[in-house]
């Protein structure tokens, strides 16, 4: 194999240099860096040394000779190499007679998970949770993904981390939620984020049953529950109130909203000053309001005081419903069920009808006995329906 | 054609095509052609309008900026970037301030070569793109390519603003390519290029750096299956921020690699762009990579430590895209 040694750029603006003296003659042996022969350029005189070790083949430029940049010196033989593969040394041009080093790269990381230098630190993958890039935040934050969706994510990144293409992957699995659904999984997960608590408390409901039969349009127990919820709020409750940051604001007039199962999800439509409305005629104002919301043209409901579940539609005696992320709580009503009674007068049990009710509520605004009392007054009203007219 | 004849026929083809274009600067009438023979030939094509001058670049400047100011298109050649020093009050106080300052252009063009060479030392390797594009006024351009120079070149001297033309001497006579001014593509003078598409990381260079940058983005691509979007700014001032921040928001990752000192440098501004502006497209910190802080040395072990090149540059993209 044969290796060129071409003339080399002499720093700064040299563009040719003249052969002084040959320093080795053809057919001699030569080492690599070995200085092979003298040339000048217009400031000074320089050496050129031999790229390779091998055998010096010939002389391409006489002394006296001009030679410019990139131009041919010398050829060298390197012995041995005969069909062997590509020089060692690229046929180009270099400075000084240094050739660059081939580009090699460490085939397996260095230093795969360590920090940078006295860069950015690397919060570790497993455990105390994986560092996120700030491509991989803002794709996440754009699809409303929570912390608990992340951990279902495999990460193929450093360390397990997840990448922007582990989330596309993940976004792009199954089949897209309903509208309806992913509104309600987004109310849910926005309201989750507080500590909830739920107090119970049976109602007896005879003297209610009773009573719907002599009112007009015969109400449900929802209405009840609506009308006793708000007749026991405008009593003052420090549950009436909306947190903002530290601060606490009450509602100017006690709208509720109430439950209704649609298909697929739950609307939450809002009856305005429900302590304002007789219950006589909360009746068709709820169904009212309803309608309009299944016709899809009323969408608020997040300024209510709270919101009215009766699962006891469902044949459910008890649950913890969630409170919409705007409202401080929410009622539940309970399946009318069948419980003995103790009657001191005969000393006996007898039949009684009850429902329990749950009051779901926000404990950052106030604890468990203001949520009791008001749950207590709620249940007086259900008992006693003739005082809420 | 080589980097340096593609100047050398930008030159001629101005001077043919404009009356107002005229070149100055020292030793570059005559036989000898200047430091870098970039006006050979020119001076007896062109009588009386290649013009050699003293040994003062603040009169080079100076007669230039005025002569500017009267309506002449001059192209003034420094021997090396490092002496724009000597000028720098020419350039930053009145050639980038005239418009501003009275509403009439200056269309001066000064051809600075810059870049290290092995042995070049301390006053002939400097890069001085960063202090001159830190003053408003001042076009900054930096061709990495045969078809740069000879088309930003032009541009430069149509330009109706002060160009401060950066010609990298290592290019000069090494940079070689199939140049054809009726068929290349003709780019403008303040646009970036894309030079290798890829979709891991951005590369951002210029100048005989780019060259280097597609050497590692070859190397990254064989070894290790790593596509490296190679993008070269052709000018640092205006910055070309739109195709910046347009490949970042692909690939998520960008290495700025220059030859000049990191502080306070083009990387640096590069870096805080992507930082600022595309924080919410990154999956790592962008990075630079600029020569060591000190000044250059002569010594060409030396030098090769303080310069950045290919092994170095793929390195760091290596580090980004691990991260």
């Amino acid at each position: 194999m044969s290796v060129t040694v071409r003339m080399p750029q002499f720093g700064e603006a040299a563009a040719d240099a003249t052969v002084v003296a040959w320093l080795v003659q053809p057919g001699s042996a030569v080492k690599a860096e070995q200085e092979i022969v003298e040339v000048q350029t217009e400031k000074s005189l320089l050496t050129v040394a031999a790229p390779v070790d091998g055998i010096l083949a010939d002389h391409a430029a006489k002394p006296g000779q001009t030679v410019a940049v990139g131009d041919v010196l010398a050829h060298i033989t390197v012995p041995g190499t005969a069909g062997a593969p590509a020089p060692v040394v690229p046929d180009e041009v270099h400075p000084i007679g240094t050739a660059p080093k081939a580009v090699t790269l460490p085939k397996k990381p260095v230093k795969a998970l360590q920090p940078l230098a006295e860069r950015t630190a690397l919060m570790g993958s497993h455990g105390e949770g994986s560092f996120l890039s700030p491509r991989v935040r803002a794709k996440v934050a754009e699809a409303g993904l929570k912390a608990s969706d992340l951990t279902a994510i495999v990460g193929t990144g450093v360390g397990g981390r997840i990448t922007a293409a582990d989330v596309d992957k993940y976004l792009a699995l199954g089949e897209p939620m309903s509208p309806v659904r992913q509104a309600v999984a987004s109310a849910m997960s926005r309201s989750w984020s507080r500590p909830l608590a739920t107090v119970a408390k049976p109602a007896l409901m005879d003297a209610l049953l009773a009573h719907r039969r002599l009112v007009e349009g015969r109400p449900s127990a929802t209405i009840y529950a609506l009308r006793a919820l708000a007749l026991a709020i405008a009593q003052g409750t420090p549950l009436a109130a909306k947190l903002h940051g530290n601060r606490l604001t009450k509602p100017q007039s006690i709208d509720l909203a109430v439950a209704v199962e649609i298909d697929g999800g739950v609307l939450t439509p809002v009856v305005r000053g429900v302590d304002k409305i007789p219950l006589a005629q909360l009746t068709a104002t709820v169904e009212q309001v309803i309608e309009r919301a299944r016709a899809g043209r009323v969408a608020d409901s997040g300024d209510a005081v709270a919101t009215v579940s009766n699962y006891g539609t469902f044949g459910l005696t008890w649950a913890t419903p969630i409170p919409l992320a705007g409202q401080p709580m929410i009622l539940g009503i309970g399946a009318v069920q069948n419980v003995p009674e103790w009657n001191p007068a005969t000393k006996s049990w007898d039949r009684a009808r009850a429902a329990e009710l749950t009051l779901t509520f926000d404990h950052r605004i106030a604890d468990g006995g203001a949520a009791g009392r008001l749950l207590a007054a709620v249940c007086d009203y259900l008992e006693k329906p003739e005082k809420m007219l | 054609m080589k980097y340096l004849e593609a100047i050398r026929l930008a030159l001629g083809e101005a001077l043919a095509e404009d009356p107002r274009v005229f070149l100055y600067g020292q030793d570059i009438a005559g036989t000898f052609g200047g430091a870098f023979k970039a006006t050979k030939g020119l001076s007896e094509r062109f009588p009386g309008r290649v013009l050699n001058a003293p040994i003062s670049e603040d009169a080079i400047a100076g007669l230039a900026i005025g002569a500017a100011m009267e309506g002449a298109r001059p192209v003034v050649e420094f021997q090396f970037g490092d002496f724009a020093t000597i000028a720098f009050n020419q350039f930053v106080n009145h050639a980038a301030t005239t418009y501003w300052r009275t509403g009439k252009s200056c269309p001066v063009v000064a051809r600075l070569p810059v870049g290290g060479t092995p042995g070049g030392g301390p006053f002939h390797c400097q890069m001085p793109e960063a202090w001159l594009s830190h003053h408003p006024g001042l076009v900054v351009v930096a061709p990495a390519t045969v078809a740069d120079a000879y088309f930003q070149l032009k541009d430069a001297i149509a330009c109706g603003d002060p160009v401060m033309f950066l010609e990298h001497k290592y290019l000069y006579y090494h940079l070689e390519a199939d140049f054809d001014p009726r068929r290349s593509e003709h780019l403008g003078l303040g646009k970036a290029a894309i030079r290798r598409p890829g979709a891991d990381c951005t590369l951002i260079s210029y100048s005989g750096m780019v060259h280097e940058a597609l050497k590692a983005a070859e190397a990254l691509s064989r070894d290790h299956d790593i596509e490296v979007e190679v993008i070269d700014l052709r000018c640092v001032r205006p910055l070309d921020t739109a195709t910046i921040l347009e490949s970042v928001s692909r690939t998520g990752r960008c290495v700025v690699a220059t030859e000049a000192w990191p502080f306070g440098g083009i990387a640096a501004e590069v870096t805080a762009l992507v930082a600022s502006e595309a924080f919410h497209h990154l999956d790592a910190p962008p990075l630079r990579l600029c020569a060591e802080d000190t000044p250059v040395p002569f010594q060409p072990d030396l030098f090769a430590a303080h310069h950045p090149d290919a092994d170095r540059i793929a390195a760091l993209v290596l580090e980004t895209v691990r991260f």
